[in-house]
């Protein structure tokens, strides 16, 4: 019998808690990432879009559908700043009712569009008067107070006109206003005014996608999620933000890499520590039994921990995958002798 | 074969020391992980605040041209 290749029937084997463990943090940091940071929205039956009225979600691309590598599945929607009273009017507007959800179909009624062509016209005028205030007055947009003074302007006026962008090709609400929005809007004000929060948004989603990607060991497409449906040229803004990410992605990317080795390491020096402690209690016992002349009083139960013993390290060997580690953990002289004291000691005992 | 089913102190000591041990190095690696995942969280951020910075100074030239 090897401690390697031992053939008695094991104990019922816990997974390494190595594993486990790098796997609980990631989920409760990806967990309270989403929790915090994305909604993430269901698709019903009918593939309409549902909105959970009573949560907001602030700059934030939603990922619907539970893959978002599966094009079936897949509804990408970037929603820059939509707020409560704007989907809370189109709920009235609808005939909903308080607590129920607001679907696509609501969004895409024509009472619907019609306030938001409203809303939108609004913006517009709101926004043609902003920038002829900055071209009149000669207004510094490098001056933080004078930027701020603008945007909180904006936002004021328009009760958070960039409302809902969006990047879905199947969700023509969100798909209409944001192409109209953002092509009147090309490179204007508007740009100063989401553009934190775009960013903040897409680079949250990329720090999500890669936490989540990490988990699966899946290569992360965030090129896919800066897509924008319609002519990119238009997008002026968009391009700053895409091209930004292209050259920041390398160094996110690199950082992920560098978090997997660290991972690693952690996880070697973590099953090497856990092994040693293993392999020198089983040192010991067996040692005791060899020597002592208590070995009539040995119980059942003590018998069976010493099995167990001997199978936790024999388990904990083969869930290790690194081989050069295995190799630190118990080398094949230190696996002979342990070898054969355990075989003494099952004489002993068995006499 | 003795069928009594306590332990020798002798082995439950040793037992003992194991499990002390292995609280430990949980304890000890559960901090590791934490360290690194919070070490990559801040590495992360700093990427995301230059890429704000960025865009927003890129952003500021374009409305620039434009008016």
């Amino acid at each position: 019998m090897s401690i390697l290749e031992n053939t008695k029937e094991t104990v019922p084997y816990i997974p390494g808690k190595a594993k486990t463990e790098v796997e609980k943090m990631m989920d409760a940091k990806n967990e309270k990432k989403i929790s915090n940071d994305i909604k993430v929205h269901t698709i019903s039956a009918d593939n309409e879009l549902i909105i959970e009225e009573n949560k907001r979600v602030k700059g934030l691309e939603i990922s619907l559908g539970k893959d978002i590598n599966d094009d079936n599945n897949f509804k990408n929607v970037f929603v820059d700043h939509y707020n409560k009273l704007f989907l809370n009017k189109i709920k009235k507007l609808s005939g909903r009712k308080p607590n129920e959800y607001l679907t696509v179909a609501d969004i895409d009624n024509k009472t619907s569009k019609d306030y938001i062509a409203e809303k939108q016209k609004e913006a517009m005028e709101i926004y043609t008067n902003i920038q002829k205030e900055i071209k009149e007055k000669n207004i510094n947009l490098e001056d933080e107070k004078e930027l701020k003074r603008i945007q909180d302007k904006l936002n004021f006026n328009l009760s958070h006109p960039k409302t809902v962008k969006a990047l879905d090709n199947t969700s023509k609400f969100f798909g209409g206003l944001f192409d109209k929005f953002m092509n009147k809007a090309n490179s204007g004000m508007k740009l100063v005014g989401s553009l934190a929060s775009s960013v903040a948004g897409f680079a949250k989603k990329s720090l999500n996608a890669i936490n989540a990607s990490m988990k699966e060991n899946k290569v992360i497409d965030t090129e896919r999620k800066a897509d924008v449906p319609g002519d990119e040229k238009k997008m002026g803004l968009w391009s700053i933000l895409k091209k930004n990410f292209g050259l920041k992605q390398e160094q996110m990317e690199a950082k992920t890499k560098e978090l997997e080795e660290r991972m690693r390491i952690a996880e070697n020096i973590y099953v090497k520590k856990i092994v040693d402690a293993k392999l020198s209690a089983l040192n010991k016992k067996l040692q005791f039994v060899l020597t002592t002349d208590k070995i009539g009083r040995l119980s059942t139960e003590d018998k069976n921990k010493l099995f167990d013993l001997e199978d936790a390290i024999d388990n904990e060997l083969t869930m290790t995958n690194n081989a050069d580690l295995k190799g630190d953990l118990l080398s094949e002289k230190e696996a002979t002798k342990l070898n054969m004291k355990f075989y003494e000691v099952f004489n002993r005992i068995n006499k | 074969m003795n069928k009594e089913n306590s332990a020798l102190p002798e082995l439950e000591k040793i037992d003992n020391e194991l499990d002390s041990q292995l609280i430990d190095i949980n304890e000890e690696y559960d901090e590791e992980v934490a360290k690194i995942i919070d070490n990559y969280n801040i590495d992360m951020e700093k990427i995301v605040e230059e890429t704000k910075k960025e865009s927003k100074k890129e952003a500021i030239e374009s409305i620039k041209q434009e008016i």
